[in-house]
């Protein structure tokens, strides 16, 4: 009797697993065929085109334009992860010391920003960074300056415009991690006799680390494949890989070191990935169940 | 004994509301003084005031004489156990402990003599290792003490400690927050919602009501002599006969409660006269007879209409034509009472207190 029971729930069980098996199938196929079997064929490509070997590696090795442009994604990428970190946090930080209506508010001006796309953005962006631009105007007009700032067609305006599109990307992982953060544990911090500098840096900012880890990945991986706002807010003369790559696909037409350039720029990605996901999970973080 | 705290009128507002109202308090170095309340009731108000978080709108806090009102927490050298023990998450137990030495400049070896000896006390010396999270509540509890106390706190403030642990547990912590007092001599002020936490533990209690104190003072002074219907009902279960008819004669009250007269010896205390009145009796104050002739001069008649059963006394319900139905303790070595018996109430001459007023209805200690 008993063994009968231990049967039929385990092999409820099974059936259970075999159901929720096939909620994922779809997507797998979906992903593999799109997604996984593109990937793969990159790689192969990269050292096949146009020669068998590794000659489109060496390639990337020794050309210095080439270097030029990992250079230039590499100094944009950390500036663009640093400032968008910096003003997420703050802005994260700021959020959760809301009340709840203003907070609500805030995550509401946040998620606008997806609503808007990129390249409207960026053409925005132009308009009030340019020579004759809204800001130039401005501060002209308030005696500031007397001659117009170059604020776009150079690095400055691309990291402006990347670092306007990456931060939501920051904040709403900066904002889900510091809510779990017991609001109690600064408070007890101060009572122990520590300044709020002091609570900040030895509870505060420990406990946050794990959504600063979060936040600095996601912007990583997603500045270092950008490819419009480089392109219009840097007006030709700030390259980044993601144009290179597009530049040697489609108008010079060298398929070989356009997937290898994309492979390493996978391979990147992918080790930063591991070493940054070691620090999101470091688990509780002293919110009551 | 010296004044260690002092509350010198202090008002808080948030916008309309008045969380404490003019409220003086003195705290005796070394005592262990409860602020007792319903929610809402002001109390960790007050507390938060005292730990540096809360700045008063108006009125001093003072300390052995100093105005502290304006101080940070963090220069206040005061200990703060927080309701949910704000552990550290990230840090072992030890560096739990160590922190308030840490954040005072000390170093790890100085400071290791201090961290163990507030560690055996508190008997988690072996668990120095662990997280937070790998402990159980009752020691989690522990540790916020031990890290509250590890740099000899002027005063130990205590919000609710103990109110996420199981009933037993919170028995079992009361006694050893106790025992923990008389050893380290630290003045405590302990903020709980529970009666029976406050009545065991405290040498004074205040009772706050409405951001004001209803009442100060020991223990059995609150229980045995409630200033008004508010304290009787907060602290314990008590009786309230509406009283018709009051005369005092020297140390003599005479009152009357339908067409029954009865007696009581006023001792020390205040007798209000005019208005309404009622009589606050405790449960365990009132004793059953079965024969008029034992029971003593203050009795009424009644039929029980109710016994509930629980393990070291029976708590049965006696319906009264004049006072109502009253509640009454019955311990085990009486005989059980049963429902139907026609009884007779009996109380002391130097038993129930007058107060002013009458309870509402939802305040009735027994119903519901």
């Amino acid at each position: 009797m008993q063994g009968d029971m231990a049967i039929t729930s385990r092999s409820s069980l099974l059936g259970k697993d075999a159901a929720y098996w096939g909620m994922v199938l779809l997507p797998a196929v979906f992903l593999a065929t799109l997604y996984l079997v593109p990937v793969i064929s990159v790689m192969v490509r990269s050292v096949t085109e146009p020669t068998l070997g590794l000659d489109n590696y060496a390639v990337i090795l020794e050309n210095k334009a080439i270097q030029n442009v990992l250079g230039k994604t590499v100094y944009i990428c950390a500036v663009t992860t640093a400032l968008t970190l910096l003003f997420g946090y703050a802005t994260a930080y700021a959020m959760c010391r809301m009340p709840e209506r203003e907070q609500r508010l805030m995550f509401f001006l946040v998620i606008l920003s997806f609503w808007i796309s990129v390249l409207i953005r960026t053409f925005a962006w132009i308009a009030v960074l340019q020579p004759q631009g809204l800001l130039n105007d401005i501060l002209i007009g308030i005696g500031i300056i007397d001659r117009p700032l170059r604020l776009v067609r150079n690095d400055l305006g691309v990291i402006i415009g990347m670092v306007h599109y990456m931060l939501p990307y920051a904040i709403l992982p900066l904002f889900a991690n510091m809510k779990t953060i017991d609001p109690t544990l600064v408070p007890a911090a101060r009572a122990l006799g520590a300044t709020p500098r002091k609570a900040f840096m030895t509870v505060f900012l420990p406990l946050s680390l794990p959504g600063l880890a979060g936040a600095s990945i996601l912007v990583l991986i997603f500045s270092s494949g950008f490819y419009i706002t480089p392109a219009l807010l840097g007006g030709g003369k700030v390259v980044m890989i993601a144009e290179y790559i597009s530049v040697q696909m489609s108008e010079t037409l060298k398929w070989g070191l356009a997937t290898s350039l994309a492979t390493v720029l996978m391979l990147v990605v992918l080790a930063l990935t591991i070493a940054m996901s070691r620090y999101m999970d470091i688990g509780d973080t002293g919110k009551k169940a | 004994m010296k004044d260690a705290l002092s509350f010198e009128s202090v008002t808080k507002k948030y916008g309309e509301f008045t969380a404490l109202d003019n409220v003086s308090l003195d705290i005796k170095a070394g005592e262990f003084m409860t602020l007792l309340g319903p929610s809402g009731s002001g109390k960790t108000t007050m507390l938060m005031t005292i730990g540096g978080f809360v700045e008063p709108s108006a009125g001093h806090v003072t300390l052995d004489g100093q105005r502290i009102t304006h101080l940070p927490p963090e220069n206040r050298n005061f200990g703060l156990v927080f309701q949910g023990y704000a552990l550290f998450p990230h840090l072992t137990v030890w560096e739990n402990v160590f922190y308030p030495l840490r954040v005072r400049g000390m170093r790890k070896a100085e400071a290791e003599p201090k961290v163990r000896d507030v560690l055996d006390l508190i008997q988690l010396s072996h668990l120095a290792e662990r997280f937070p999270k790998q402990l159980s509540g009752g020691q989690q509890q522990r540790v916020a003490l031990a890290r509250a106390l590890v740099f000899s706190p002027e005063l130990l403030l205590l919000d609710e400690p103990l109110s996420a642990l199981d009933r037993a547990l919170r028995k079992d912590l009361q006694r050893e927050l106790k025992d923990l007092h008389e050893r380290v001599g630290t003045t405590f002020i302990y903020v709980t919602h529970d009666q029976e936490e406050a009545l065991s533990m405290s040498d004074r209690i205040a009772i706050l009501r409405d951001g004001q104190i209803e009442q100060l003072g020991t223990p059995s002074q609150l229980y045995e002599k409630p200033s008004s219907i508010f304290v009787a009902n907060f602290l314990g279960k008590s009786n309230f006969v509406p009283v018709d008819d009051l005369t005092v004669e020297g140390g003599e009250v005479r009152y009357s409660v339908g067409q029954d007269r009865f007696r009581l010896s006023r001792g020390d205390m205040s007798i209000p006269q005019s208005g309404e009145l009622s009589l606050a009796l405790r449960p365990e104050r009132l004793t059953l007879y079965a024969n008029h002739k034992d029971a003593p001069e203050n009795c009424i008649a009644g039929k029980v209409v109710k016994v509930t059963y629980f393990g070291q006394l029976y708590e049965a319900i006696v319906s009264t034509q004049a006072a109502g139905d009253l509640l009454v303790t019955v311990d085990l070595a009486q005989n059980e009472p049963r429902i139907g018996d026609q009884v007779w109430l009996g109380w002391a001459i130097d038993s129930g207190v007058i107060l002013a007023g009458r309870p509402v209805e939802s305040d009735d200690a027994y119903a519901g």
